[in-house]
């Protein structure tokens, strides 16, 4: 006698077996090129003789080291293991700030244009907040286009940051599906190695600051916001 | 001596295999970070060989391969990249380019062009 699978059973069984293996294959080739390249820069150090090479090799080193450290903390994160998220205290941020540090923590090669108010200030784990800005200006220097204009400003009792990109816009059917852990579109997929969780890991560091991460479709771009909730007495 | 272009998005991934490759005997002539400054390199330094990420912000590699072909009919190319799923192995065998995964050790690489770009 044999046993058979309702047809409904048997259907979600084949969509999770069908997403399993798409994050596997996704964290798989996120992982494959820092760690490659640490493996090369290993031996490519043992062998090195010259001393500029060898500082070279060893600031790579170290750049790969921590983006592995970080796509390991950004996976436990978005798969909400919260001993991930950054434990540092609550503090002032101001925003100008946070922005630019986010900027130099991911090594953005492009132009960074940042307007509006500098010091507005946020209440918040500073670690989260440069964070969130890191993955939201990353996704921005890897599918858009040009310099990435920066805009802080106040609207009432929040703070919001607004990132901007010309090109980049993911196809109309595949913008309900950006905040979705691992989902990555046509336009990601061709321009940039990834794992498909810089904005949900955005968004969730953020909402444990007490704010939101959206994204808006502009004529011919894309902007990101973040918001948080301002210090009371800040412009 | 076996002159090389390297166009990857990865600064990293060009600075590993500039001393990796130079240490074998290549010579890098040219550095590109997407594929419209690889066909730019390509055509001002005239090198033998390209090596070419497929996944590139901006021109990727895909869209840049009809132009080099069309420029540089003669220069090998090879596809070094860290994903290569069925379409990526398709795409790479109707067009003829050999494909590697990108690896910390470049044995498999400098063989290739030397297979391809003998000097």
């Amino acid at each position: 006698m044999s046993v058979g699978l309702d047809d409904g059973v048997a259907a979600a069984l084949a969509e999770v077996d069908a997403i399993r293996r798409r994050v596997v294959n996704v964290i798989g080739h996120a992982l494959r090129t820092p760690i490659t390249t640490l493996c090369g820069m290993a031996e490519a150090l043992a062998q090195a003789k010259d001393p500029v090479v060898r500082a070279e090799l060893q600031m790579a080193v170290e750049r790969n080291a921590v983006t592995v450290e970080r796509l390991l903390d950004d996976l436990l994160i978005a798969s909400g293991v919260s001993t991930a998220l950054p434990v540092d205290e609550v503090s002032l941020v101001e925003l100008g700030d946070a922005v630019w540090a986010a900027w130099r923590s991911i090594d953005g090669d492009g132009e960074l244009l940042l307007e509006g108010d500098r010091e507005l200030t946020v209440s918040a784990r500073r670690a989260a907040v440069e964070r969130a800005l890191a993955l939201l200006l990353d996704n921005h220097a890897k599918y858009g286009n040009g310099p990435i204009a920066v805009r802080l400003g106040r609207e009432g009792d929040r703070a919001v940051v607004q990132v901007a990109t010309t090109g980049g816009q993911p196809a109309e059917a595949e913008q309900p599906l950006i905040f979705e852990l691992f989902y990555r579109g046509e336009h990601a997929v061709m321009s940039a190695a990834g794992l498909g969780i810089g904005l949900p890991v955005a968004r969730a560091l953020v909402e444990g600051e007490g704010g939101t991460v959206t994204l808006e479709m502009t004529d011919g771009g894309v902007v990101s916001r973040l918001e948080l909730p301002v210090i009371t007495g800040t412009t | 001596m076996i002159r090389v272009v390297v166009a990857d998005d990865e600064s990293d991934v060009r600075l590993l295999l500039r001393v990796q490759l130079e240490r074998q005997g290549f010579e890098i002539v040219g550095e590109a970070t997407d594929g419209r400054e690889a066909i730019e390199r390509c055509a001002a330094t005239e090198p033998d060989a390209l090596i070419l990420d497929l996944l590139m912000p901006g021109v990727n590699g895909f869209e840049a391969i009809p132009r080099l072909r069309r420029d540089r009919p003669k220069m090998a190319i090879v596809a070094y990249t860290a994903v290569a799923g069925d379409f990526v192995r398709m795409e790479m065998a109707r067009l003829h380019i050999p494909l590697l995964l990108k690896s910390g050790d470049v044995t498999s690489l400098a063989a290739k062009l030397r297979e391809l770009a003998p000097r």
